[in-house]
């Protein structure tokens, strides 16, 4: 028993502490002011966190309304604590940029003055007064972006445009409150909707990667549980029964899923060959890029994922922003011009395209492909990591009809196959058998991830959005390794900033969406959690088994079984 | 001397200044404050509700507290006019008090509903309209209670009680003090006379209590029995019928009542963010959001009379109804039950607010579902629970059945089939997030994401499985041999049994059945088809703005649009 006790304590440490303590966010250097900052941020993050693991207790026990055609029905207490999550992780996002390259000051101060000159909405006729305040803050944004062109950080940036930002948010909003009051019209709302639609759009590259973490949990449970066999079981026939007892467990999920229509309408055979064809392409790419390295340990994967899950993100996501930025832009255009010569609506068309979205993503994919051949001498496992969602990536835009499930159970197959070939042809080494055994766990694990967020959908009534939460908690737990790194080009601080303030953004689109139960507005950030675990779980998926297959076609000599 | 690093003590003053700020800005100015005096503690809250014994039997009152511009959008044009006409002032920031008063032994020929409207000023609680059973709007404002009321205060008053002046009024009335929960007892007089002769001299004795408001007839325990038929609206049409069809304008009236509707002009702009229901009697029942009220409207006069107005309290989200029974969900999170004169029924309290509509099974089961995944069949006379079960997310699409079975979806993409009578759940499946839900010859029907999915009926298991263009505005609907499965982008005719394409068309802003048919309708045009996907009739919506909603009714169905300006399709 003590032996068993033990054996899971090791497992789940090393999947769940060790991660945290390389991934976590670290103080150590940091310049004056950069940890009150961080303390605000991360406060605001906790009382998300808390207002949404609350939501359904907080609308049984709160009068609610309802706003925007009946689309959001919230606690009207809510509203203000999120226009104050909203104005704090816009401040985020601004300061972060003031020392970050030219185009992304520039970009980040469009998306908060928008954020502010949009805020006057109100379906009555407002005067001036509220539309010079929310030009005026953002003229203020402007000045403070100039200012600080070519200045080093400093604290008091964050506490400038927080300040600048929240009286502009607060100020707006009273004045068209009462303006709106004796037709017996709330803006708030509405107002504030606008806002987290475009603080949502700007989560979704986070959300997308959050979308990794049950893909990442699988990932190392298994192979932690696997490492942990290696190490502590000695004799080779216990392993290989485990080994046996998984891959059995493994095949009746596979025939179990073989005797249901697929997903998507396509046949079996088609379902089953894309999977298979899908895998084969991933490993073989994996394996050449990794021929002129000497054996890796499939955990390692954590750290190329840390480096390239968010560039990834953007790069998969790269209309998502764009395409609302520009749509706004039109609005406030024609809102004061009458209409638009810039055609931006012309611009959002084509961007919100759907073949659009399509060739920007097979663009990435290719991209990320081409990139894994330039790297793969000098970064190895990233590139056999990104060369892995870049097919995955490619592959679901030429509609080939595969699956998740459907890769992973070409795995089990292929992974069964070898097993039953090696022990055949007497080649079926302790490194070997540990190698597949890794292999069908992390299939097996990768089976039933879905069900890793049931405690919390049970405990606080989550629902759907409980996967996306733990991803966000996930990703902002382990993934700042990059974060706590230096550049001339992203100094230390801005990395910070930017990471809590897209930490903070992700988990207050959440709760907004939880709390205020929103319906068809905004954006879906459970899909775009959906899609990271399809595209870069599936990724990772298939990085971990091309290297573990390395391991099984040229496995050191170890005992034989 | 090293300096003091202050960042820490200056992020938490501007944080904590933000907030404060953000609370102050987002403060809700809309509902106003009500005067400060002893009179204003004596208005009842928004959607409070007794019941009291009359003479002709038994009444519930329903109490609203309003802005002046929603009574002005909500009132008759010839009461709301009359008001803003003679009184006059900033209308848009009057404090308004509606009682609304329905009597349980109305009937289809006397539909008796009268309306007291009150206002909130420094002066106290005055007294500005009556309609319904006689209309009479009080220039000045019938002073009904003074701002410093109190055991002993006595006051009086005078004026025209009719727009046109040839009644008038003169009031005196006293207060004192009844019981010790700090109701006052309010007696005197209102002397109604026409062209300087008595016309009614009307005896005042009401009980005001602290938020309570007034009653002046003894309280009943509840509703009576209702006796009416639940039995689900059904449409009866078949493609011989839609040949004869045409369109026809039914716009919404408001009047004093449905008799005197003829004459009254203006039409009303609703606001409707709720799909209508169909009301026995071949009419409409439309949640306003404007008021927040629901409203029977009955097919009269060429167009669609108000028949009678319930305040639920709250702001309506979801609206259906289980033959004469009219059901609505709130954002106060109850579902409540209304008869077919406007009779407040029951109410049941959810976890979580309803924004589905009510699925009517049949006349024993209605089906509400909530945002907190609750699905729940009633007793749709009663309210009475018949059964329960929870999904694992919010229920947001309507439930479907085929009189024995229920299948509800939910935004995590959970579809369960239940037992309509016991509740029993045959199965569940997972998938994603589920746009809508339907039941066709032995197979359910999910429309998820880009894929419709067929699950067979008795055991869940995936049959088949084909992709959709886009998944707003999506329907499912049972035409026997063909389910057809709609979106703003497409619209497939499938084979239940096997998921294969037998028709395709272009989406819809709507799409419902209507007998043996299909009808969606598509801007200004509406399309209505057979199983096998012919054109059997393509009507134009004239009249109607922007995308609009199809209720099927027994021979035909209502077009409306948001401003609930309707058009009745036909014969």
């Amino acid at each position: 028993m003590t032996v068993v006790v033990a054996f899971v304590a090791d497992v789940l440490g090393r999947v769940f502490v060790t991660p945290v303590r390389e991934g976590r966010l670290r103080a150590a250097g940091w310049p004056v002011g950069l940890r009150p900052v961080t303390a605000l941020a991360l406060t605001a993050y906790a009382a998300a966190a808390v207002l949404l693991l609350s939501a359904p207790w907080a609308r049984r026990h709160s009068v609610l309304d309802s706003g925007l055609s009946g689309e959001v029905v919230y606690p009207r207490w809510s509203l203000f604590v999120f226009l104050t999550l909203a104005a704090l992780t816009l401040a985020l996002l601004h300061a972060a940029s003031l020392h970050l390259p030219a185009w992304l000051r520039i970009g980040a101060l469009v998306v908060v003055a928008l954020a502010l000159v949009e805020l006057p909405v109100t379906p009555l006729e407002t005067g001036r007064g509220p539309h010079v305040v929310s030009w005026v803050g953002a003229g203020l944004l402007v000045v403070l972006t100039a200012a600080r062109w070519r200045a080093r950080f400093a604290w008091w940036e964050f506490a400038a445009s927080f300040l600048v930002i929240g009286v502009t948010m607060a100020v707006v909003t009273r004045l068209v409150a009462r303006l709106e009051a004796p037709a017996g019209l709330d803006a708030t709302p509405t107002a504030l909707t606008l806002t987290m639609g475009l603080v949502a759009v700007l989560a979704v590259p986070f959300t997308f990667v959050a979308g990794l973490a049950f893909a990442q949990l699988a990932l190392l449970l298994a192979h932690r549980a696997t490492e942990v066999v290696g190490e502590r079981v000695r004799r080779t026939w216990p392993v290989a029964l485990l080994v046996g007892v998984v891959a059995v467990a493994d095949l009746v999920l596979v025939v179990r899923r073989l005797g249901t229509p697929t997903p998507t309408g396509a046949s079996r055979l088609a379902e089953s060959g894309s999977g298979a064809l899908l895998l084969a392409v991933a490993v073989a790419g994996g394996l050449l890029l990794q021929r002129h390295r000497s054996l890796d340990r499939v955990d390692r994967l954590e750290g190329a994922v840390s480096r390239l899950a968010l560039p990834i993100g953007l790069l998969v996501t790269i209309t998502q922003v764009p395409v609302l930025l520009v749509s706004r832009l039109h609005t406030q255009v024609v809102r004061w011009h009458g209409d638009d010569p810039l055609r931006l609506d012309r611009v959002r068309d084509v961007l919100s395209d759907p073949d659009a979205l399509t060739w920007t993503r097979v663009a990435a994919g290719l991209g990320l492909v081409g990139w894994a051949v330039w790297q793969r001498r000098r970064l190895t496992l990233p590139a056999v990591l990104a060369a892995s969602i870049g097919t995955v990536v490619v592959s679901t835009e030429v509609d080939l009809p595969w699956t998740p499930d459907a890769v992973n159970d070409a795995a089990v197959v292929a992974a069964s196959v070898a097993l039953v070939v090696l022990i055949g042809v007497r080649r079926l080494d302790r490194g070997r058998l540990l190698a597949l055994g890794a292999v069908l766990g992390i299939a097996l694990a990768w089976s039933v991830r879905s069900t890793f967020d049931a405690p919390f959908v049970a405990l606080f009534g989550l629902g759907a959005t409980a996967a996306v939460f733990l991803g966000v908690l996930w990703t902002t737990l382990t993934d700042a390794a990059e974060v706590n790194e230096d550049s001339e080009a992203y100094p230390r601080p801005a990395r910070v900033l930017l990471f809590l303030g897209n930490a903070v953004l992700s988990m207050t689109a959440l709760a907004f969406l939880v709390v205020t139960r929103a319906g068809q507005i905004g954006i879906d950030l459970s899909g775009f959690g959906t899609l990271g675990d399809l595209l870069l779980g599936t990724g990772l998926l298939l990085a971990a088994y091309a290297v573990l297959v390395r391991q099984v076609v040229i496995a050191a000599p170890t005992p034989r079984c | 001397m090293p300096v003091r690093d202050t960042s820490g003590i200056v992020v938490c003053a501007v944080g904590a200044l933000v907030t404060g700020l953000l609370w102050w800005g987002s403060a809700d100015l809309s509902s106003g404050h009500d005067p400060d005096h002893p009179a204003s503690g004596l208005v009842p809250p928004d959607g409070q509700r007794r019941f009291q014994r009359d003479d002709g039997g038994d009444q519930v009152v329903e109490e609203a507290r309003l802005t002046g511009a929603e009574l002005m959008l909500t009132s008759p044009p010839l009461v709301g006019g009359a008001l803003k006409t003679l009184l006059g002032g900033d209308v848009a920031h009057w404090r308004i008090w509606r009682s609304t008063t329905t009597s349980y032994t109305a009937s289809a020929e006397d539909p008796e509903q009268t309306t007291t409207i009150r206002r909130l000023t420094d002066r106290g609680i005055e007294h500005l309209a009556d309609y319904g059973a006689f209309t009479l709007v009080f220039n000045p404002p019938l002073l009904d209670v003074p701002a410093d009321v109190r055991d002993g205060s006595s006051w009086s008053g005078a004026g025209d009680a009719t727009t046109d002046g040839e009644i008038s009024y003169a009031a005196d009335l006293a207060a004192a003090a009844a019981g010790d929960d700090g109701c006052l007892r309010i007696t005197g007089h209102v002397d109604l006379r026409e062209g300087g002769q008595e016309l009614q001299d009307l005896p005042i004795d009401e009980t005001w209590c602290p938020g309570r408001g007034v009653s002046s007839a003894p309280p009943a325990a509840g509703p009576p029995t209702f006796d009416g038929s639940t039995v689900p609206i059904q449409a009866d049409v078949g493609t011989d019928d839609v040949a004869s069809w045409r369109v026809r304008s039914r716009p919404p009236v408001f009047a004093d009542s449905v008799a005197e509707a003829a004459d009254t002009g203006d039409v009303p702009s609703l606001v409707l963010d709720v799909r209508p229901a169909a009301a026995a009697g071949g009419g409409l029942v439309v949640a306003n959001t404007s008021g927040r009220d629901v409203l029977g409207l009955t097919p009269a006069h060429g167009a669609l009379v108000r028949a009678w107005v319930g305040h639920p309290g709250g702001s309506v989200t979801s609206l259906g109804t289980s033959g004469e029974v009219t059901v609505t969900g709130s954002t106060t999170r109850d579902v409540d039950a209304y008869g077919p004169r406007g009779g407040w029924l029951w109410d049941r309290r959810l976890s979580d607010v309803m924004v589905a509509p009510p699925l009517a099974v049949d006349d024993d089961h209605l089906v509400l579902t909530s945002l907190a995944g609750d699905v729940e069949a009633v007793d749709p006379a009663t309210g009475t629970e018949r059964w329960g079960a929870r999904m694992s997310d919010q229920v947001r699409v309507a439930p479907a059945s085929d009189g024995t079975h229920v299948v509800v979806g939910d935004v995590a993409g959970q579809v369960s089939l239940f037992t309509a009578s016991s509740g029993r759940t045959r199965w569940t499946v997972e998938g994603r997030p589920v746009q809508a839900v339907g039941i066709a010859d032995g197979t359910v029907v999910v429309l998820a994401g880009p894929h419709v999915v067929g699950y067979r009926l008795s055991d869940g298991r995936r049959l088949w499985a084909t992709s959709i263009e886009g998944v707003l505005d999506a329907s499912v609907v049972d035409l026997g041999s063909t389910v057809v499965v709609a979106t703003g982008d497409e619209t497939l005719g499938l084979s239940p049994a096997t998921g294969d394409a037998r028709w395709r068309a272009d989406g819809a802003d709507d799409t419902v059945t209507c007998g043996d048919l299909v009808a969606q309708a598509r801007g200004d045009r509406l399309v209505v088809r057979d199983a096998e996907g012919h054109p059997v009739a393509d009507l134009a919506l004239d009249g109607l703005d922007g995308p609009v909603d199809l209720t099927s009714i027994a021979d035909g169905l209502y077009a409306t649009d948001g401003h609930g300006m309707s058009v009745a399709v036909g014969p």
